[in-house]
């Protein structure tokens, strides 16, 4: 339907991407494609690399290798300047020196825009990030949200053909930081920007983005919807990046019958099919907080042996109960409904759960 | 109670027990003499009048000393500004040792006795010194130039003896540039000239102006080589100050001199310090 032959290309194409610095590997041969006005998530702990290719799609660094092309134009040659492509900073990197509209008007320039343009840029990104009235001010006059607008604002100014942004909402309180991640998302979305956006915080990435790239380690882990890597996790890292996960460590005792033994006398049994488990093996079971609730008598999974309730935390909308199985403990969240039944600590509970929800893996090499 | 009130102040009080009796006492007594009267036989005489201020200021040799100094002042600071600035961005880019070393090789001048590098300059600069022969063994000039005693090489020794206090506070505000900013402008579109033009340098506005500060005022008040590497055929102020008052014994015209002198400085830091305001109106907003 589209004119625009480049619309059916990605609008962003990474082809193994690698970078490393002296013998540190930063990014492992990445790979990753975008659709227009995609918000893709790259997620992932502190080092993982997300920052890394961030700058190498902005041109603040080069990859040793693979190839980066933006809507079908090769990046890797482009110096930073002409590559198009907006970032706003973690701590915004505003102007000190320039007035609000100033800033904003920055990128117009190079453009070589004639002034008419420019006042109607300038107005135009005035209003839709709602800081009409600050345009005289200078960014020491401006509250901490209304500098990241300006940053948002400066950055959609130009026209990119990309948004990045990185840990763009760090600097922000918890309420004012939702709600802007509220409002970003819908203005994004109808502004059709494509964007990535980096964090090593999954409530942002999961607000956020259409798809998620969960690193570690200089590689993309997993890479898909917020749904898809939530509820189908590609590795254990993933699964435990995500959510709130409990990893018991357990002995495989009956391979047949799926019993794996926690702790002296206190056994899971898990149907025989659940995984491949050799008699004597020690393997990790994960599973995450929510998916775990509490029964007062020995459930088709935890067979015997109690825990015993140490903590129980109200939360709000959500109830908190620490169950000890001899020297490890399971986490449990669920929703704190007034129709619970009282549990107090001290209180001998046995653990209810899907055992499809588990994961059943060897335990992973201590680092 | 009543101690916590003063306490702030006692900290200025070794500062304050120099500064008042061997500082603001003389210069009070350098203004005072100013409107003395000027007497043959006791020198001055306690009598209030502007006569000094008259002749100095309607005399064509002391007005020409003054124009002198203003000009070389002036030429001083603009070349040190145009050497220092991106000198100072080279240094404030480097990281570690680099750095350490540059800014000690900036610093190192200062080390020196100014007498010692006034010395050094007559060296370079005399008729048979190191400049001349180096041009004339190279066949370039038939005969030496004239630099010493010449109001070229006294330009040039006091360029060298000033530009570290140029280079210096310029280095420090680079130094305070967030790399992101630069980042940022080639992220939006902007060249390096682009960058440089509308971050670097107008954040570097009050280093350099602080820079020229400094140079234009110690450029006025020098004594020590325009004595040793001018000439008098191109007066400069300083050294006029000091023949009126230790040869001729005119000491209300000598502090009539030093105190148009003090005047000027504290209109130029006054105007340079009002353009600031001016020209960085940001700098009231982070306050």
């Amino acid at each position: 339907m589209s004119t625009d032959p480049s619309a059916s290309l990605p609008e962003l194409d990474l082809a193994a991407v690698s970078k490393r610095y002296g013998s540190v590997v930063a990014l492992e041969s990445c790979s990753l494609s975008m659709k227009r006005g995609e918000i893709l998530a790259l997620l992932g702990p502190s080092g993982c690399g997300k920052s890394t290719l961030l700058n190498i799609i902005a041109g603040f660094e080069t990859s040793d290798t693979g190839s980066i092309r933006l809507r079908g134009r090769s990046l890797n040659d482009v110096p930073p300047h002409r590559r198009d492509v907006a970032m706003v900073f973690q701590n915004y990197a505003l102007f000190p020196h320039m007035t609000v509209a100033e800033n904003i008007a920055y990128g117009l320039y190079p453009r070589r825009l004639n002034a008419a343009t420019i006042s109607a840029r300038i107005d135009e990104m005035l209003a839709l990030l709602k800081l009409r009235g600050l345009e005289s001010r200078y960014p020491a006059q401006v509250s901490g949200g209304q500098r990241q607008r300006v940053a948002l604002a400066r950055a959609l100014a130009i026209q990119p053909q990309m948004l990045l942004l990185d840990e763009a909402f760090s600097a922000l309180d918890r309420n004012l930081r939702e709600e802007m991640q509220l409002e970003l998302s819908l203005l994004l979305h109808r502004l059709q920007v494509s964007t990535i956006l980096v964090t090593h915080d999954q409530r942002e990435a999961f607000a956020l983005a259409d798809r998620i790239a969960v690193m570690e380690t200089g590689r993309i882990s997993q890479i898909g919807a917020p749904r898809e890597i939530y509820e189908q996790p590609a590795s254990d890292h993933v699964l435990q990046f995500l959510g709130t996960t409990n990893a018991l460590d357990a002995i495989v005792e009956a391979e047949a019958t799926g019993i794996l033994r926690i702790s002296d006398g206190l056994t899971f049994a898990f149907p025989p099919q659940a995984a491949s488990l050799k008699r004597g093996e020690r393997v990790n079971v994960y599973i995450r907080t929510e998916d775990v609730d509490l029964a007062l008598h020995p459930t088709a999974v935890h067979t015997s042996g109690a825990g015993i309730v140490s903590l129980v935390t109200f939360l709000g909308a959500q109830e908190r109960i620490v169950v000890s199985l001899g020297v490890q403990q399971v986490v449990i969240e669920r929703p704190s409904r007034s129709t619970n039944p009282q549990i107090a600590n001290g209180a001998a509970v046995f653990l209810d759960f899907d055992p499809a929800k588990c994961r059943i893996a060897a335990p992973a090499v201590p680092s | 109670m009543k101690l916590s009130r003063y306490a702030p102040w006692l900290w200025l009080l070794p500062a304050g027990a120099l500064l008042i009796p061997f500082f603001l006492i003389p210069l009070g007594v350098v203004v005072r003499d100013s409107v003395y009267r000027e007497d043959p036989v006791r020198f001055l005489l306690p009598d209030f009048t502007f006569a000094s201020y008259a002749r100095v200021l309607g005399d064509r040799y002391y007005l020409a000393v003054f124009g002198n100094t203003l000009l070389i002042a002036l030429v001083i600071s603009v070349t040190a500004l145009i050497i220092a600035l991106p000198f100072a961005q080279y240094v404030a880019r480097r990281t570690g040792r680099q750095r350490a070393l540059l800014l000690w090789i900036i610093y190192l001048p200062l080390y020196v006795s100014v007498i010692m590098r006034a010395f050094g300059w007559m060296v370079i600069t005399a008729d048979s010194g190191l400049i001349n022969n180096a041009l004339m063994s190279l066949g370039l000039i038939g005969q030496p130039i004239k630099l010493l005693y010449e109001v070229e090489g006294m330009t040039l020794a006091m360029l060298h003896r000033y530009l570290p206090l140029m280079i210096i506070p310029i280095v420090t505000t680079l130094q305070q540039l967030d790399g992101d900013l630069l980042k940022a402008s080639a992220n939006l579109g902007g060249s390096r000239w682009y960058g440089w033009r509308r971050i670097v340098l107008p954040m570097a506005i009050p280093g350099m102006v602080a820079g020229t500060q400094l140079v234009f005022a110690g450029v006025l008040s020098d004594y020590v080589l325009p004595s040793l590497t001018g000439t008098t055929r191109f007066a400069m102020v300083a050294p006029v100050i000091f023949y009126e008052a230790a040869t001729n014994s005119a000491w209300a015209t000598a502090s009539a001199m030093g105190t148009l002198v003090l005047a000027v400085v504290a209109l130029f830091l006054i105007i340079s310090s009002l353009a600031v305001r001016r020209l960085m109106p940001w700098q009231r907003a982070v306050r």
